[in-house]
Parts: C-alpha cells; structure tokens; sequence
C-alpha cells in the first residue's frame, strides 16, 4: 500500500526530483569511473613494475578522495531531500492530519527516494561504465602505451563499492529525513503560507559602502596572494586566504544591496517592466542566502584552482621528459658525508672512480655498459653573484626569487674532459675550449636565458689562478638523467684549471656516472638492479621493500647514492601525470556538480516560495513570457554570479602559480587550462539549463486559471 | 461629484461600460454539473460603484472571474467599452488585464519584495509607460491617496491601512475603466476595512473610479452605489443607494439579506 503511494508519487513529482536524480546519477557515474581505473589498467599492455606502481598509487588517492567525494553526496542528498519535503509540505501535512503516523509518512518517503536512488544508481553505473571505457583509452594515452587486447570490462569491485557507498548514504539521508518529518508541526505543514514574508533589503548606503570595502578587501588578498607567490604557507598566505574568505562573503552579503543602489537611481533603467522585480527578487534571494553563495564561490573555487593546476601540471610533467632521460642511467653519489664516514675512506681509496668501485665489487658491471663517463661538479667557494652581476639586467630574464637563489648557490664546475666524454655517450659534439675561456651549460628551464646572457666573452670570471672569459652561445645539453632536465648553469674550463680547483680535498660536490647500456633499455635496467644489489648489498641482508631500482641496495653518499633510469623516470612522468590529471578531474569535477547542484536546489525552492509572487504578477496582466523571462535573468545570474567570482579568485592564483611555478619551470600550460575551464562550464550550463526549464515549468504550471469558488 | 476621465469613454447604445449578457458558467463533466452562473444579465455604466453580494457558492466570485478574464464562461457575452472580452485570444488576455482593468484583492496582495512606490509604478512599467512619466504618477497617485510617506517602505514596515491605500493607487494609478475588488475587506479588521471602504469611495466620488466589488460583508457593500445580489449563480435583486445615507442604505441592504435567508456567509 505505502510502496503503491510511494510509486505514484513519484511518477506524480517525476519533475522535482530531476535535479536529485542528474546528480545522484552523475555522482555515481564519477565514482565508478574512478574507482575502476585499476581494474581497467590491468587491461594495457606492458605496464612495467614503475607505471603498476602508479596505478596502484592512483587507486589509493582516488579510494581516499571517495570517501570525500561520498560524504559531498551525502550531503547534497541530504539537502535535496529537504528541497522535497518543503515543496510538498502541505501533501505531507495532509498525510500527517488523515492519521498517518509520522513513521509511515516518512516511510513513504524512504520508499520513494530510494526508488529514484536504485534509478539513479543504475543511471549512474551504466553511464560510469561507458565513462570508465574512455578512461581507459585516455589512460593508455597518458601512460605512453597502447592497448591491442581492449576488451569491455565491468569491474565487479567497483561496483560493489559504489553501492556500498550509496546504501550507506541513504542510512544517513532517511535517519536525517525522518527525524525531520518527526520533528515537523502540523501547523507549519497545513498552513498555506511559507513561514515568513521576506523584507527586501534595508540600509541600502551600509551595503554599498561594504561592497566597496568587500572589493577592497579582495584587492588587498590579491596582493597578499601575489607577495606569498604560492611558495610556502607565511604570513602573507594566510592573511590572503583569511581576506579572501572575509572578502568573498562581505561581497555576497553587500553586491544586492549596491546593485538595487545603483539600478534604483537609473530610473530609466530601473522602471522598465518587471525590471524592478526582477532586481528586488534577486537581490532579496542573494541576501538571505549569502552565506552559502559564499561557500559556493568557495567550493567553485577549489573545484576550479584543482582541475587548472592539475592541468599545469600534467603539462610539466609532460612536457621534457626525453630532453631529461638521454642517459640510459645515471647513479649519483651526493659526496656529502657525515663527520667519519667509512664512504669517504672507499672515495679516496678509488680515487673518485666510480665505475671501477662497481666493476671491482661485481663482476659483470663491464658487460652491462657499453660506455660510461663519470661528471664531478666541482665547487670552489665561488658564487653565481660574481657572475650574474656582469649580465645586465639579470632581473629582467627570470623571477626575482629564482635569481636570488641562483646568485647564493655555489658554482658548478665540470671539467672539459669529462664533460665531452659524457656528451660523446649521447652523440653531441664536443667542446674544444681555449685556454683562457670557460663555457656554460644549462637545461633548467628557469636558468636558460640566463645562461644564454652569461655566454658572453664579456663576463669574466677568475678561479685557481687562471683568469677566464666566456665562450660565445650556451649550450643546452644534459649530464644526467632524472625527472626534468636540472643540469644548472654548469661552468666547462679546461682540464688544467680543474685540477687546480681538484687541489682542495673536498672539492667534488657531486658526483654523476651516466652509463650508456650494451643491451636494451629493459633488460639493462634487470641488469643494473642485480649487479647494484651485488656490488652493494643491503645492510643486514634485508629483502628489498620493493623490485624498483633504488630499493634493491644499500645507498650511501658515495659511490651510489641513487639511481634513475631513463625507463624508470619515464614511466614515473607518465603515471605520476595520470595520478595528477584523474585526480584533478575526479576532485573537480564532484566539486563543480555538487556546488550546481545546491545552486539549482536553491533556485527550485525559491521559485516555488515566490509562486505567489509570480501569481500576483501574472493577474496584474504580466505575460507569462516576461515571468519565464524573468527567471531565466534571475537563474542565469544567480548561476553566474558565484562562478564569476569564483572564476576571479582561480585567475589571480593560477597568475601567481604561473609565475613563481609554471614559468620558472619553463612550462605554459594556458591551453589545458583552457579546455578544463570549457568542460567546467558545460557541467554548469547543463545545470542552469536543467534549473531554469524546471522552474518554468513550475511558474507557468501555477499560472493556469484559478478554479472559482 | 468630478467624472474625470472615463466620460470620454461612453460609447456604447445603452450608456454601459460593463455589460453582461445571458452570461453561463458550468463546471465538471457530464456527470456532475455544477452551475456556477446561470443567466446572468448585468450592465455596469461609467462612474457606478456596484457591489456584488451574496453567500457562499452563490457565484459571485465566479463572475468576478469572468470579468478579470481570471476565467472564461461557457455562455454569453461580457463586453467592456464594446468590446468582447470572452473572444480575446489567450495572448491578449493579459495586455488587457494591465491597460484596461486594475485590481484590489483580499489580502493588499503586494510584493513584499518591492518597496511601496515599486509595486505602484508595476501597474505602469508593465503597461510600457515611459520611465520619466513613471514617476510623477505614481507622486501624483500617491499623495492623493495619502501614501507619500510610506512609498521609500516595504509592505512588511507598513501598517494594514497603508498596505491597502498602496494597493489601492496600484489599482488605479494606470487609469484603468474599471477597477475590481475581490472581498476587499475580507481579511481586514474593522479598522482597516474602514480605511479601505474610505479609499474606494474617494476613487469612486474624487477620481472617477468605475469599481465592481465582491463581497459578503453589508457594511462594504453599504458604500457603493448600488448593490446586486445575487443567489445559486442567478442575480436575485438590487439595491441603489440614491439619495439615503450610508446607514439607511445599510440597512434596506440588510433586510434584503434577511429576506435571502440570514447569514450570507454560511460557511
């Protein structure tokens, strides 16, 4: 009986449940899309142990934003629900006075929502299956391989995991619905009227005035947010964040009133139709409601910070990854050793050479290199200052703080020798320098214009006793293999300089060994791992934590304190950019359709708590098409007004972020944000669509002919 | 007694602004009839102040309806100035609600989102009427009907009385031919229905005002020019107020009332 009344409800109010309905199912979709990534990995082909790694990486950022992303649906059921039973207070009221107890009205109600949840729980799955096969592909994409063997999955896990979630959900929702409805007073459901009139704004010259202080104040956390330069939570990052908070709420709590200010005066602008109206009605709404504008503007704010930092990047990581991995591999030995330390006796005793250590200790190191060349970057307490203070306008070629840092870090330098033979493995051609001329070798992105300025014969430099001048044109060539290029602003001179500076005990400040293999990439990399666990065996005989490269010995600061390989760094790249982009999407994406989502709620139920308003407009003789029209300025920027500020917020600090990370580091990822901001603003039109068609209808349903007495 | 205005508009052969005629109205399927007019014949001419009294379900609503164009009949004609309002195309049917009619209903029925000199000047922005005129007529209005004070406020900061001589200006500040009351003292005290019964009578006697009024109360209806009653969708009698005074005409409108069968309002 209760589940026939429930099924005919729901058919009946099919239209106020539609918003419930898009993001329960969108939610859904989401959520398995997501959480059955692993499962569709498993489906690439070669997928080495580094990239399985970031596979299972990802499954564990995404299992951990889940619940995140549950409790988000959670409360946006929650608050759905309650849009429900506040639309059909008086059919509930009516339940409520026939006798019905308040136990089987709100049992009505559990059976109806969870009607529309199993609805929109297969909705969702069925469209999350489709999603997660173009994940797939897109996965296969960012992991650099293909998938010949593609064939259509459903993961089992997921979806056990998903319905787990919704279930638990729903237990929440129903426990909240029901203590509500019990909770209610018959009066409040039967009585005609919503509770209160609504005022419309007083002091309108407070709220103008505190517009222009909001503006102020979100001026002042701009330039707050541009001195911290999204470096490091100082003073200047919370004193951003907290004016940004105070200036984002005092914006929604003032904006209505400035703008009835300012409309009201322009009489021409102002007495023109329903114009009026329309102001006072969008005014009064974004005034009783500014407070969760302003978490809305907050919330659009970080689903908008999230999927354009993500963007950015996926960009850097994307972007250098060959020009970083021309070595096959690269140990390196750090040389900074504790007061006493046994790897300082090994250092001497090899004399620095650190192939020969390893071929000495394990057997086969001569027949897994075709060649290797050895880099000692060698300082000599000189800074980059005596050399940038020779380049004019230093300043101009890279940020501030960058070039601070630069100027204080000691300088590099590589002997010609080794420098050529390192190059030789890779196939560039050798550096022949003059005997009082030294040349600069730069891959970091920050650094390149600067050492293109410092390759210049004008800039002096005088170390051992030799006095030196630039060779013209920089070069551009790496002497590692790692995650991004980061050979920085080494300084080439002659071999008989170098030795002058190598007469100081300490003067090698790292250490690298590029090795160019004899076999393949993959079955060098097998091999590597083996003779580094031999030659350096693990202290205690531990087995290895896992079958990654640097986990299979013992490192020390010399001869090996750690190992890449340019296998290894690539696949690292490729996952940790599908670790950042799907996380990015996943996180933004729920953010952006929960705040649409409240926003729509919002509007339906002001809509339907000004149907009076619209009825009393409609039998003064306004058209019905200039109510809808109405509406849809009064939808279009309730909508707009939050992502507007939102979309200011995001634009400052995607600014700062570009300027003290992206730039620095050489990428410009505008396109990508670009396309996030475009899929961003579908997501919300399609709500705003949804809402504004919903309330129409609502309006113009309320405006048919009135039965007379 | 000024006609200011709607002299002018006096065309029609019998001298009627409003006239009725054979008007029928049948609710329901065929089953169940319900016959809300039945026959109703009624010719309202420029100046009049009539009120239409009755008890509940006789009707009287229903014909107000009609007029408002809230509600169509399912007989008969309503002509205003000539012209047929129950052949209006469903499109024209609100362009003439806001130029040719003007409305006070039971509750002030105000935006409470508008201040009082917004909801006045609505009646003219909806007609398209330019902006710089706006606003001296809604002045004008308002201090006739004594409301200056109160346009800067809100329906919630204003007083009962306010509220309806606000409504009141809205109803006629677009000098519309005919302005229509639905149980305007319905929810009143005797305070306010005192205030607005005043407001009516100074449209009518100092603005020229055609009012069609509904109501069950006989003390409003004692303030018009003439009283219909009417009875089971069928019009009944009619009173004209004449020379007599307010009481007088009270009280002949009562005992008609008596002779309907006691209380009109037998809820």
């Amino acid at each position: 009986m209760l589940a026939r009344l429930a099924l005919r409800n729901v058919r009946r109010a099919g239209r106020d449940y539609a918003i419930y309905f898009i993001t329960v199912a969108l939610g859904i979709a989401m959520f398995y899309a997501f959480n059955a990534v692993r499962g569709q990995a498993a489906l690439l082909d070669a997928l080495s142990a580094d990239a399985a790694r970031m596979v299972e990486l990802l499954d564990m950022f995404v299992k951990l934003f889940s619940v995140v992303v549950a409790c988000v649906l959670g409360f946006l059921v929650v608050y759905a629900n309650r849009f429900l039973i506040r639309r059909r207070r008086r059919e509930f009221g009516t339940y409520l006075l026939l006798g019905m107890s308040a136990g089987r009205v709100s049992r009505v109600l559990l059976i109806e929502t969870a009607l529309v949840g199993l609805a929109s729980l297969a909705a969702g799955l069925v469209l999350g299956i489709a999603i997660s096969q173009g994940l797939s592909f897109a996965t296969a994409a960012l992991m650099g391989t293909t998938m010949t063997r593609y064939r259509f999955v459903v993961s089992t896990d997921a979806i056990a995991f998903t319905t787990v979630c919704l279930l638990a959900i729903f237990a929440v929702s129903s426990l909240v619905d029901v203590i509500y409805i019990r909770r209610c007073r018959l009066v409040d459901l039967c009585s005609p009227h919503q509770a209160s009139e609504r005022a419309g704004i007083r002091h309108v010259g407070v709220r103008a005035a505190a517009f222009v202080a909001s503006l102020a104040l979100l001026a002042c956390a701009y330039w707050q947010l541009k001195v911290n330069g999204l470096q490091e939570a100082d003073p200047h990052f919370w004193a951003a964040t907290a004016l940004m908070l105070v200036g984002t709420f005092l914006f929604f709590w003032s904006a209505a009133g400035f703008a009835v200010l300012v409309l009201s005066r322009s009489r021409s602008a102002y007495l023109r139709g329903i114009r009026a109206f329309t102001v006072r009605q969008l005014s009064s709404k974004i005034n009783t409601a500014f407070a969760s504008m302003g978490v809305v503007c907050v919330m659009l704010f970080f689903a908008l910070t999230t999927a354009s930092v993500g963007m950015g990047l996926l960009e850097l990581f994307s972007g250098n990854i060959r020009e970083a991995t021309r070595y096959d591999a690269t140990l390196t030995a750090s040389c900074s050793f504790a007061e006493g330390d046994p790897a300082q006796g090994e250092l001497e005793a090899a004399r620095g050479d650190i192939a020969a250590y390893l071929s000495g200790r394990a057997a086969g190191f001569g027949d897994l290199v075709r060649a290797s060349a050895q880099v000692d970057y060698l300082a000599c307490d000189l800074t980059y200052q005596t050399l940038t203070d020779q380049v004019r306008d230093a300043s101009r070629l890279m940020d501030a703080s960058v070039l601070d840092r630069v100027k204080r870090s000691q300088v590099w330098f590589v002997s010609q020798s080794q420098y050529n033979a390192s190059v030789a493995l890779i196939g560039e051609k050798s550096l022949d320098l003059a005997p009082d001329e030294f040349a600069v070798d730069n891959t970091f992105a920050s650094t390149n214009a600067l050492a293109d300025a410092l390759a210049d014969p004008a800039v002096r430099i005088s170390v051992a006793g030799h006095d030196l001048h630039a060779a013209r044109g920089a070069r551009h060539v790496s002497l590692d293999t790692s995650a991004i290029p980061d050979t920085p602003l080494v300084v080439v001179i002659g071999d008989d300089v170098a030795a002058g500076i190598r007469l100081r005990g300490d003067a090698v400040a790292s250490s690298h060994l590029n090795l160019a293999y004899a076999s393949d990439r993959e079955a060098g990399d097998r091999r590597l791992a083996q003779l580094l666990s031999q030659a350096l065996p693990l202290a205690d005989g531990a087995t290895p934590a896992s079958d990654a490269i640097e986990d299979q010995f013992e490192p020390a600061p010399w001869p090996v304190t750690s190992a890449a390989t340019a296998n290894q760094m690539r696949d690292q790249a490729t996952g940790l950019r599908m670790v950042i982009v799907y996380v990015a999407l996943y996180i933004g994406f729920i953010m952006l359709v929960a705040t649409a989502a409240v926003l729509a709620i919002q509007q339906l139920s002001e809509t339907s708590d000004s149907l009076e308003r619209y009825r009393r407009l409609f039998d003064l003789g306004c058209e019905p098409r200039t109510i809808a029209r109405s509406l849809r300025t009064q939808t279009v920027i309730y909508f707009c007004a939050p992502l507007v500020l939102a979309a200011c917020h995001t634009a400052c600090a995607v600014l700062v972020l570009s300027g003290s990370l992206f730039e620095p580091l050489g990428t410009n990822p505008s396109g990508l944000i670009a396309i996030a901001a475009g899929s961003i603003a579908g997501v919300y039109a399609l709500y705003l669509v949804a809402t504004y068609q919903l309330s129409r209808g609502i309006v113009l349903a309320s405006l048919r002919p009135r039965r007379s007495e | 007694m000024t006609r200011t205005k709607a002299s002018a508009s006096v065309a029609t052969a019998s001298n009627a602004l409003l006239e009725l005629t054979h008007v029928g109205k049948v609710y329901g399927s065929k089953g169940a009839l319900t016959c809300a007019l039945d026959d109703v014949s009624l010719a309202v001419r420029t100046g009049e102040f009539v009120a239409i009294m009755g008890p509940s379900g006789s009707g009287k609503s229903t014909l107000l309806n009609c007029v408002a164009t809230i509600d169509t009949p399912t007989s008969g004609t309503i002509e205003l100035d000539g012209r047929d309002v129950t052949r209006l195309r469903r499109a024209d049917l609100a362009q003439f609600r806001r130029e040719e009619l003007g409305f006070v209903f039971q509750d002030s029925n105000l935006l409470d989102t508008l201040t009082g000199f917004e909801n006045i000047a609505l009646a003219l922005t909806l007609r398209g009427v330019a902006p710089h005129e706006v606003d001296e007529r809604v002045r004008a209005c308002a201090s006739r009907l004594e409301v200056e004070g109160v346009l800067d406020k809100f329906p919630g900061q204003m007083s009962g009385g306010q509220r309806q001589r606000v409504a009141a200006c809205r109803a006629i500040v677009g000098s519309p031919k005919l302005i229509l009351a639905d149980e305007p003292t319905g929810a009143l005290d005797s305070k306010n229905t005192a205030v607005l019964l005043d407001v009516l009578d100074q449209m009518n006697r100092d603005m020229g005002a055609t009012i069609l009024m509904v109501t069950h109360d006989a003390y409003a209806a004692a303030h018009s020019t003439r009283t219909v009653f009417v009875r089971d969708g069928r019009l009944f009698n009619e009173l004209r107020r004449g020379e007599s005074t307010v009481n007088d005409y009270y009280q002949r409108i009562m005992e008609v009332m008596a002779f309907l069968g006691g209380d009109l309002d037998a809820r």
